[in-house]
């Protein structure tokens, strides 16, 4: 018995030990109405590459130290770098856009100099007029209450509720339903994001590695973070690597009636091929910016 | 004969006594000078209390004003090298050249963290150009005006115009009070501007963000990668515009235009008012609040995006929506060729629209179409 349990320890460490060591290339695209973008994943031992292999423009270039967590982001258009530590590449705290100076939160007590010899005391502020009741401001504890809204006509009898929007920025959330299938050879599980009537399906795997979304820009950007931002970090965070995700409209459905069926898609991942193989990178030309590269500053300032 | 004689004595004398007048009033000094004649011209530091640069390489260390006496060339390295604060530098119309054949160098370069510098009226000119593909080559400077490691602050920059830089423009960092108002950027392989402040001033053919500040406004900004083309905190007046980035982002956006191509946001912030974003396949106009905007896009983006939209008119020629908000539209139009016009939790007085598509799709309808 004690033999058994050390064989499937041995096996499932092996199973985590491969699945946590892929080392290969992962060749995808991400389709965005008429634009495809191609993308190759290039997985070595200590790094991770992300680039995009339609050469008509020179595309910035992704390198992730997998150890560190470390991004450098680099700009083959005019042969520059940056680095991202680890919190500055994970967008779950937007950063402050530019800084505003700080408004103070209460007035200063008094403005100019004080105690000075001679000086008159400052006039005491007049108190608030007594109005007449009804007309203006109302000091004391006389002010008559506001009178209540007229009943709605017909209300207890079928009127509807108000209804209550649904809140500010919403949590958008990763969320399994439970659905698998194999993709490519791999065990996929199915995740749903919903937001602003967009839902995204994703089919992920554990058995190659946490994903990286590919970035053009340094990420963590303010203002609201839309769907197509958001969920590869999300994902991420899970350790799990998609191999299929679909973003499509879904519209709200009418009280009492069923959700209306998906629209169209918005935009698509999907992985064409996954080849395990050895990467060398013996002399760094693969997860190291090439050493004419000027380091810039990241973002913000 | 008597009284006779005595006229003519007398008219002799009032005769005599006028002339002994005029010659006391017309009477001269000694002619013996007073002693050695005195300067009575300013000296040539009072007529221009300013100090010449003819030449560059040129250090300023010692503060005070200075000014260019004609262009000045580099084959190497920064043109003038601010190192000291409190300087005050006039470029007078004249240009700062560098002939390097490999990008290196600053055009005006500003020691760590100085204080109290004014630059204006000039030229910093080099070799760096774009491929028309976005690959940005030359030689040259490779900063136009920018500093060494802390940045400076109390600084203002006026009426200046860079341009062929391999990397920035015009870089002052954003964290104390330093202005650019007036001055140009062309055709530089990184950022544009960078300050705290922007005013009316224009950075295009950027490889990386065109115009970024606190404070940016009666700004143009032209990024041609996927790098924004106005980045702020508050952007007024201004007009974005990005190849595959967003045209405008900033927290608070008035009367501004952005555009982009690809997958970009033309404006994206947290409140968006008089403005026109466009867009290819992602979103016209997104953000939180969406007051009197037009959103455009062109394939399966949005028009406009928002929690909440008054008065605004979002649009698709594809199979994006038109407008989707995630809680009231008001007073809003959203038209689709293929996809949503308008899609809305609340929609209250709202038109929506499409060729094929969905034209309203609403949770809660307050006499909308």
């Amino acid at each position: 018995m004690r033999s058994m349990a050390l064989a499937v320890s041995v096996v499932t460490f092996a199973i985590i030990q491969h699945a946590c060591a892929f080392d290969g290339r992962i060749t995808a695209t991400i389709t965005q109405g008429s634009q495809v973008t191609p993308l190759l994943y290039t997985v070595g031992t200590n790094f991770l590459r992300v680039e995009v292999t339609d050469n008509s423009r020179p595309n910035p270039v992704d390198i992730v130290d997998s150890s560190s967590g470390e991004l450098i982001l680099l700009f083959p258009n005019n042969r520059s770098f940056v680095r991202l530590k680890t919190a500055e590449n994970v967008p779950t705290a937007p950063p402050s856009p530019p800084t505003m100076p700080t408004m103070p939160s209460t007035p200063p007590q008094q403005v100019g100099p004080t105690g000075v010899p001679g000086m008159p005391a400052p006039p005491p502020m007049p108190g608030m007029p007594q109005m007449p009741a009804g007309v203006g401001p109302q000091s004391g504890s006389s002010t008559p209450p506001m009178p209540g809204m007229p009943a709605m006509p017909g209300a207890g009898n079928g009127m509807p509720m108000m209804p209550m929007p649904p809140p500010m920025m919403e949590k958008t959330e990763l969320t399994a339903t439970g659905d698998k299938t194999n993709l490519l050879g791999f065990a996929c599980e199915k995740f749903e994001i919903k937001q602003r009537g967009q839902v995204m399906e994703i089919w992920a795997t554990d058995e190659l590695l946490p994903f990286q979304p590919y970035l053009q820009n340094q990420p963590g950007r303010f203002g609201p973070a839309m769907i197509e931002e958001q969920w590869g970090q999300m994902l991420k965070a899970k350790k799990m690597f998609p191999l299929l995700a679909i973003l499509r409209f879904a519209p709200p459905a009418a009280p009492g009636s069923a959700a209306p069926p998906p629209g169209p898609e918005r935009m698509r991942f999907q992985v064409l091929s996954v080849t395990a193989d050895k990467i060398d990178d013996q002399g760094g030309d693969l997860s190291q910016p090439p050493p004419d590269y000027q380091e810039i500053q990241p973002l913000p300032f | 004969m008597k009284i006779k004689s005595a006229f003519q004595i007398a008219v002799v004398m009032v005769t005599v006594l006028s002339f002994a007048q005029s010659s006391k009033c017309f009477a001269q000094g000694s002619l013996t000078p007073p002693g050695a004649p005195t300067p009575a011209m300013k000296t040539l530091s009072q007529v221009e209390p300013r100090t010449p640069i003819s030449s560059a390489p040129f250090t300023i260390t010692q503060p005070g004003a200075y000014y260019l006496t004609t262009n000045v060339m580099v084959s190497s390295g920064n043109g003038i090298t601010i190192a000291t604060n409190g300087v005050a530098l006039d470029l007078d119309g004249f240009t700062i050249f560098s002939s390097a054949a490999l990008a290196n160098g600053i055009g005006i370069s500003i020691n760590s963290g100085l204080r109290n510098i004014t630059i204006a009226n000039g030229f910093i000119q080099s070799g760096v150009t774009n491929n028309g593909s976005g690959v940005y080559s030359g030689g040259g400077f490779s900063y136009g005006i920018y500093y060494t490691t802390i940045p400076p602050g109390n600084v203002l920059i006026s009426h200046v115009s860079v341009s062929g830089s391999q990397y920035y423009g015009i870089f002052l960092g954003i964290g104390d009070s330093t202005v650019v108002e007036s001055c140009t950027v062309r055709t530089v392989g990184s950022y544009g501007i960078i300050s705290s402040v922007v005013k009316q001033s224009s950075a295009t053919d950027c490889g990386g963000i065109a115009i970024y500040g606190a404070q940016i406004c009666d700004c143009q900004g032209r990024s041609s990668t996927s790098s924004d083309g106005i980045y702020g905190s508050v952007a007024q007046n201004c007009y974005g515009s990005s190849a595959g980035g967003s045209g405008v982002y900033a927290t608070t956006v008035q009367n501004c235009l952005g555009t982009t191509g690809g997958t970009g946001s033309g404006i994206s912030g947290t409140t968006i008012q008089n403005s026109y974003g466009s867009s290819i396949n992602g979103y016209g106009i997104v953000c939180y609040n969406a007051d009197n905007c037009f959103g455009t896009c062109n394939g399966s983006g949005y028009g406009i995006s928002a929690d909440a939209a008054q008065n605004c008119y979002g649009y698709c020629s594809g199979s994006g929506g038109g407008v989707s908000v995630s809680s009231i539209a008001n007073g809003c139009i959203g038209y689709s060729y293929s996809g949503t016009g308008l899609s809305a939790f609340i929609a209250n007085v709202c038109l929506g629209e499409t060729g094929t598509g969905t034209g309203l799709s609403v949770t809660y309808n307050v006499n909308s179409h």
